[in-house]
C-alpha cells in the first residue's frame, strides 16, 4: 500500500493526538513534578524495545516486561502499584524487591499510602530463597492499613537471595494501575563511635526504647581494627531502658558499637558514657541511625 | 483510504485515552477516601500528593491514623495550587465533627495540625480531613495539595537522680509561637514515675531540676507537645557532685 497524502495526514493527526495527550500528561505531571507521587516504578526503570509498522498496518500489540527488577536500599522510596499486567507472581499479584542484607545489620520496609481497593489485607513479607517460604511478616503500624516489615541479619554472611514481597489479599487478579502503595526502605542499624574499658576507664551503654512495643536486638562490640569482641543480645519492652556496663562484655578493650534491632527506623535512642575516675573525665557518644 | 485515515485517528484517540498522570489515586478507587471508610492511612513519614477534583459535590479527602499513648503528631498540608485555598485541614471524628482545626504556618496557604495523645490508650477512631474553601464543587484534578505526617514525640535516653546525682533538663522553644506539652519520666523497667506539663512562650527555655519530679530514681524521658516536627531543642545534664562527673544526653526527634 502506498502512503498517500490522506493516509499520511491521518497518521500525523493521530500522532498529534497522541502528542497532545502526552503534552497534557506532562503538563499535569509538571504541576507536581517535585512530588514523589510521580515516582512510578515504570517511569524510573528504563525499558527498551522496538515495533515495526508494516506499510498499512497501523495497530500493533506491545508487551512490556513483567515485574521489572526492583531493589530496596537505604533511603529507597517509590510509589508503586499492584497492576496485574506488571506484577503477577505465585498465582497472585505481588511485587518482589531484592534486598542485600549486610552482616550484622538490620532493615525495615514500610508500606503506606495504600489506595482503598488494596485493603487491610496488604501483605509485606520477607521471602526465603525458595520464593515461597515466609520468613518474617510485616506488622500493622497504625489502624491496620499500613505495614512495617523489620528483620535482622545477625550473621557474618551477606544475604542477597531473600526478597521483600508486597501483595494484596483484596484486589488480587483484578488489581489495576490505580491500586497503589508507597514503599520505603531503611537500614535500621545504629552506630556508636566509642566505648573504652581500658585501664581504669569504664563505659556504660544507655539504650532507650521510647516506643510502646517490644524491641529485640544485638549490641556488637568492635575493636579499633574491626574485629568483633562481644555480642550482647537484648530485649526491651515499651519505655524500658537498658543500662549496660560494657566492661562486663568487653573488658580491657576499646572500640565502637553497632546495634541491630527490630524497631522501626529511628525509634531507639541511646548513648554511651565513658568514665575515667582517675581524672574525673566523662565522655558521651550518641548512638546514630544511618541518615538518608 | 478513508477507512485507514479513521483508523489512524482511532489509534491516536485510543492512546490518548490511557490513564492520565493523575495525582489522586486514592480518590478514584471503589473504596475511595471520601468518608471515614477511607483505607488511606497516615503514618510517621507519610507524604502524598492529592487533588480535590470532583464531580458535582465538593471533594473531601479523609485519612485514617493511629495515635500511640503519650505521643504527639503533626499533619502538614502545603504545595497548594492557586484555586484550592483556603484549605481546611482538620482532625475530625468518624461523623465528621471537627475536633481540632489547623493553623497557618506562613502567610496562610499552608496549614499545620498538631496535637498530643496524653492518655495511656491508643486512639484509632479519629481522622484527618482536607477540604477546599476556594474551589469547592468546581475543583479539578489540577487543584492539588501535598500532605505530610510525622510523629513529633522526642526522647532522651537518660536522667539520673539516684544517690547524690541530679539531672537538669534544658528545654528550649526557639520558635515564635507558644508550645505546650508534657515531659514523661520512665524508670529503666518502662514504668511511668512522673510527668511535668509545660508551657513555653516563644524563645523561652525551661531549666528543670528533674529530681523535683522523679526523685531518687533514674531512667529516660519522652516529650509529647504541640510544636511542629523538630522545632524544639533540649538535653539533660546529669551531675555527680561527689566525683565531678557530668553527663549530657541529647533530646532527639524520631527521624524518618
Amino acid at each position: 500500500m502506498r502512503l498517500t497524502r490522506d493516509v499520511l495526514g491521518a497518521v500525523v493527526l493521530g500522532l498529534a493526538a497522541v502528542g497532545a495527550a502526552s503534552a497534557a500528561n506532562i503538563s499535569k505531571a509538571s504541576a507536581s513534578s517535585q512530588h514523589r507521587n510521580e515516582a512510578k516504578a515504570t517511569q524510573h526503570l528504563s525499558t527498551s524495545g522496538s515495533v515495526t509498522f508494516a506499510p498499512g498496518n497501523l495497530g500493533l500489540a506491545a508487551t512490556l516486561p513483567a515485574n521489572p527488577a526492583l531493589e530496596l536500599s537505604h533511603g529507597y522510596e517509590l510509589l508503586q502499584d499492584l497492576d496485574i499486567s506488571t506484577g503477577a507472581q505465585q498465582g497472585t499479584v505481588a511485587d518482589d524487591y531484592a534486598i542485600s542484607q549486610k552482616p550484622f545489620s538490620s532493615y525495615e520496609a514500610v508500606v503506606d499510602s495504600t489506595s482503598g481497593d488494596i485493603g487491610p489485607t496488604l501483605q509485606v513479607d520477607l521471602i526465603a530463597n525458595d520464593g515461597t517460604t515466609v520468613l518474617v511478616s510485616g506488622q500493622s503500624i497504625g489502624v491496620g492499613f499500613s505495614r512495617s516489615l523489620r528483620f535482622m541479619n545477625n550473621t557474618a554472611t551477606q544475604i542477597d537471595d531473600q526478597t521483600v514481597r508486597v501483595a494484596s489479599g483484596q484486589c488480587t487478579t483484578d488489581c489495576g494501575p490505580d491500586d497503589v502503595y508507597f514503599i520505603r526502605g531503611y537500614e535500621t542499624t545504629y552506630s556508636v563511635p566509642r566505648f573504652n574499658n581500658s585501664g581504669t576507664q569504664i563505659t556504660v551503654l544507655l539504650l532507650q526504647n521510647p516506643t510502646n512495643y517490644t524491641v529485640t536486638g544485638h549490641v556488637y562490640f568492635w575493636n579499633p581494627s574491626g574485629a568483633q569482641v562481644a555480642d550482647h543480645p537484648f530485649t526491651l519492652t515499651g519505655k524500658q531502658v537498658l543500662v549496660l556496663n560494657t566492661a562486663t562484655e568487653a573488658p580491657g578493650t576499646a572500640g565502637a558499637l553497632t546495634i541491630t534491632n527490630d524497631a522501626r527506623y529511628g525509634d531507639l535512642s541511646a548513648k554511651t558514657v565513658a568514665l575515667e575516675p582517675a581524672t574525673g573525665f566523662s565522655f558521651d557518644s550518641p548512638a546514630l541511625p544511618r541518615i538518608k | 483510504m478513508r477507512k485507514n485515515a479513521w483508523l489512524a485517528v482511532g489509534l491516536g484517540l485510543v492512546l490518548m485515552s490511557g490513564r492520565a498522570a493523575r495525582a489522586d489515586y486514592w480518590d478514584i478507587q471503589t473504596q475511595n477516601d471520601n468518608t471515614s471508610a477511607t483505607e488511606n492511612e497516615l503514618v510517621h513519614g507519610s507524604d502524598q500528593l492529592h487533588d480535590l477534583g470532583t464531580g458535582t459535590l465538593p471533594d473531601q479527602d479523609w485519612f485514617a491514623m493511629g495515635q500511640k499513648p503519650f505521643s504527639s503528631y503533626e499533619a502538614v498540608a502545603d504545595a497548594t495550587s492557586g484555586d484550592i485555598v483556603p484549605l481546611s485541614l482538620d482532625r475530625v471524628d468518624a461523623g465528621g465533627a471537627i475536633l481540632q482545626a489547623s493553623q497557618a504556618v506562613g502567610v496562610g496557604y499552608t496549614r499545620s495540625l498538631r496535637w498530643a495523645n496524653q492518655t495511656a490508650g491508643e486512639v484509632n477512631n479519629e481522622f484527618i480531613r482536607v477540604m477546599s474553601g476556594g474551589c469547592t464543587s468546581n475543583c479539578g484534578p489540577e487543584d492539588v495539595y501535598r500532605i505530610r505526617f510525622a510523629e513529633t514525640t522526642y526522647s532522651v535516653p537518660r536522667f539520673n537522680n539516684s544517690g547524690t546525682q541530679i539531672t537538669v533538663m534544658l528545654l528550649q522553644n526557639p520558635t515564635n509561637y507558644t508550645v505546650n506539652g508534657v515531659v514523661y519520666f520512665w524508670n529503666p523497667a518502662g514504668a511511668a514515675v512522673g510527668n511535668f506539663p509545660f508551657t513555653l512562650v516563644a524563645k523561652q527555655t525551661i531549666v528543670l531540676n528533674t529530681s523535683t519530679v522523679a526523685p531518687g530514681t533514674a531512667g529516660a524521658l519522652t516529650i509529647a507537645h504541640d510544636a511542629r516536627y523538630g522545632d524544639l531543642s533540649g538535653k539533660t545534664v546529669a551531675l555527680e557532685p561527689s566525683t565531678g562527673f557530668s553527663f549530657d544526653s541529647p533530646m532527639v526527634p524520631r527521624v524518618h
